[in-house]
């Protein structure tokens, strides 16, 4: 009676024991994938965000009857957006107010660091364009 | 089998159902993070073909209110060439390029509308100014015509949605990935923002009928002020108002609602599609529209990837006067002279004698003797007359409007409302007392003298106005050249009946009793007179009317003889 209770025990132990190991294989595999995957969103997200920004600032500028105030209204519309530990900043790369062939052209550099860093893998900058016709000016 | 046999059995396939679990699992975690991520993408797709669109569309609205025309044939050049322009005023007259854009229609549409509002206010007077009137309402509803045309056909639109549409990114939906046009039911016109203002402002406001011709009452829910509550310095500014028949006589005109100072912008869906005019008409049959929809897709390597619409209300921002910027009204100024009067009775009736003798503009003696001109006398002779003080030192304004007053209440609205036509910049209104000092002109008093009698009204620039002899206007305004010889099409017409300025002038006639007779009165007094005369015109060759002055003097003598 004792003899085949010890023998049951050893048989469940060891039967446990492979499933951990198992289990932590596959974490092993599963949580790099799927911080993998985080990552991959945020970075999705924040590109559509720059192209956003540099939309939102292209026209803001091209609602201005100047180059001077198509600046300040593109760096407004810039500030508007919030920095964060994700996105670390968020500058207007180049603005081209061409009044003479009627459109804004803006530039905006976004450098985002993924919330799960890995080996060559933490920082990346997104340059995003954005060219609108200006709308500010009363005269063609 | 053994028991020991089945339990090892048991033993393996719970291990490898565990691998087999963990594998699923990670691929099917794998599957959605990597779906979640080609959502996310696709999303972004979405946003950047639309914010592509809208940026196509915003050109389209731009590009569509300059780059969109209509060449004026050389008739329709001669009645509405001077507002083929964007310029509001120039320097030596208004110089366009005889194209009609969308920018410029409303200022078409307004020049025909003075027209028929001068042809309506001179009544029976009109003569042909009626036909010509309504002949240049036609000539705008073809110009316009031809332009709807144009704007509502998409292909004329399409190169305008692509020059911002494919420069835009859409690089979401993948290396290789670009914004075209999808045509077809997708662009459409609108006729949005009804019964607001156009780009087009009155003279003045309701309150002085707009400073139009005296003849003409204005509808005043033709105008309207600015329908904007946030803009500054609008308060003065009255506009036409757009897509409601303008209906003067028999001609009906239109504008395009273009609110002040708005830009470009769009709009939703649901607003462009309420004031289509399939949706709501307007009884204008062939409108210009000011709203327009577009549709664009963004493809991969020739797979369709989104598609988005846009619409948008387009606006020049750029405001107009109704005016008819080259046109000019002439005034005569008839030789004056001397009539004299005589009383062969003593009292009444008095007898015109000899013929008018004419004076200028400087003081000069006139003499006349009529045989038997007074009461027992052989003759009664008004010698040496002084005469021309009535008009020496004037200007044409006082020459017009000076002593005798007489009821220059007409003429002067109707001058004052000619010179508001030919006035072109936004905000600047003739009122009377302008209208009197550009034809008080001190210059002119010494080509009076000169001999000069003709004299132009006219606005070289849009902002001002020169009351001057031909050979210096046409310095001034090289375009009155053309168009400086054409006549009124209206009837003429005594606008200031006579007038008269009593004992304007004493003097001493000479009388010669008859024999056994000695002089019992001599007495000679002078009468100033006046009358002036209005030829109507519409303003359909440039000319908006001849106004005539005519001045005389007349010198009464009087003598009275009795017997010894």
């Amino acid at each position: 009676m004792l003899r085949r209770f010890t023998a049951k025990s050893r048989r469940t132990r060891r039967s446990k024991g492979t499933s951990l190991t198992e289990a932590v294989v596959a974490a092993m595999i599963f949580v790099p994938v799927a911080l993998f995957i985080l990552d991959l969103a945020v970075l999705v997200i924040t590109n559509s965000k720059n192209d956003q920004a540099a939309k939102n600032a292209a026209r803001a500028a091209a609602s201005q009857p100047a180059g001077g105030q198509a600046n300040t209204a593109a760096q407004q519309s810039i500030a508007s957006i919030k920095k964060s530990s994700i996105i670390q900043s968020l500058v207007i790369k180049d603005l081209v107010y061409n009044p003479g062939a009627g459109s804004v052209t803006c530039q905006t550099r976004m450098i985002v660091q993924v919330p799960i860093p890995f080996p060559g893998f933490s920082q990346f900058t997104f340059i995003a364009q954005a060219r609108e016709p200006i709308v500010g000016t009363a005269s063609k | 089998m053994t028991a020991r046999k089945i339990r090892k059995a048991i033993a393996r396939n719970t291990t490898g159902s565990m691998i087999t679990f963990s594998t699923v699992l990670i691929l099917a975690l794998v599957i959605l993070g990597l779906g979640f991520v080609a959502l996310l993408m696709f999303m972004g797709g979405q946003s950047e073909t639309k914010n592509a669109a809208d940026s196509g569309a915003l050109n389209v609205g731009r590009r569509s209110l300059d780059d969109i025309s209509v060449n004026l044939t050389p008739g329709q050049i001669q009645l509405f060439g001077d507002v083929a322009s964007d310029n509001e005023t120039g320097t030596s007259g208004i110089v366009g390029d005889n194209k009609v854009t969308l920018r410029r229609i409303n200022r078409v549409w307004a020049k025909a509308l003075l027209m028929a509002i001068n042809a309506d206010a001179a009544g029976g007077n009109a003569a042909q100014g009626t036909g010509n009137a309504s002949n240049a309402m036609q000539a705008a509803e073809e110009i316009s015509n031809a332009l709807a045309q144009k704007l509502t056909n998409s292909n004329n639109l399409h190169g305008f949605f692509s020059e911002y549409a494919s420069s835009n990114s859409v690089r979401m939906l993948g290396q290789g990935a670009s914004m075209s046009i999808q045509p077809g039911a997708g662009w459409q016109t609108s006729l949005m923002e009804r019964e607001k203002e156009s780009n087009i402002t009155m003279a003045g406001t309701p309150s002085s009928n707009f400073n139009l011709p005296p003849g003409h009452s204005f509808n005043q829910n033709y105008a309207t002020q600015t329908t904007r509550t946030t803009v500054q310095n609008a308060s003065n500014k009255w506009f036409l108002r757009g897509y409601k028949p303008l209906t003067v006589g028999n001609n009906t005109a239109w504008q395009v609602p273009f609110l002040y100072e708005e830009k470009p912008h769009l709009v939703s869906r649901t607003m462009f599609e309420q004031s289509q005019a399939s949706a709501v008409p307007i009884g204008w049959s062939r409108p210009v529209p000011n709203a327009f929809s577009v549709h664009g897709k963004a493809i991969k390597n020739g797979t369709l990837g989104e598609q988005s619409r846009s619409w948008v209300l387009t606006n020049p921002r750029q405001t107009y006067k109704a005016s008819m910027p080259h046109s000019f009204f002439k005034i005569l100024i008839d030789d004056p002279h001397a009539e004299f009067y005589f009383y062969p009775n003593g009292i009444v009736p008095r007898t015109k004698f000899g013929p008018n003798q004419t004076y200028g503009f400087t003081p000069e003696t006139k003499s006349q003797t009529m045989p038997f001109g007074g009461l027992l006398s052989s003759s009664v002779t008004g010698s040496n007359v002084l005469v021309g003080l009535d008009v020496v030192g004037r200007t044409v304004d006082q020459l017009i409007f000076g002593v005798p007053q007489g009821n220059t209440n007409n003429i002067e609205k109707e001058l004052t409302a000619r010179c508001n036509e030919m006035i072109s910049k936004v905000g600047v209104n003739v009122s009377n007392s302008d209208m009197h000092q550009c034809l008080g002109n001190p210059a002119n008093i010494g080509f009076l003298v000169a001999g000069t009698r003709e004299f132009l009204v006219y606005s070289k620039d849009g902002s001002t106005l020169s009351c001057k002899p031909l050979p210096l206007a046409l310095a001034d305004a090289p375009w009155l050249a053309t168009i400086q010889g054409n006549n009124p099409d209206g009837d003429s017409y005594t606008i200031v009946p006579e007038a008269t300025q009593n004992f304007a002038g004493i003097h001493i006639p000479t009388v010669v009793p008859l024999p056994f007779h000695t002089i019992a009165l001599q007495l000679g007094w002078s009468n100033w007179k006046k009358r002036v005369s209005w030829q109507p015109s519409t303003g359909h060759n440039g000319c908006l009317g001849i106004v005539k002055v005519y001045r005389w003097t007349e010198v009464h003598s009087r003598g009275v003889c009795v017997p010894l």
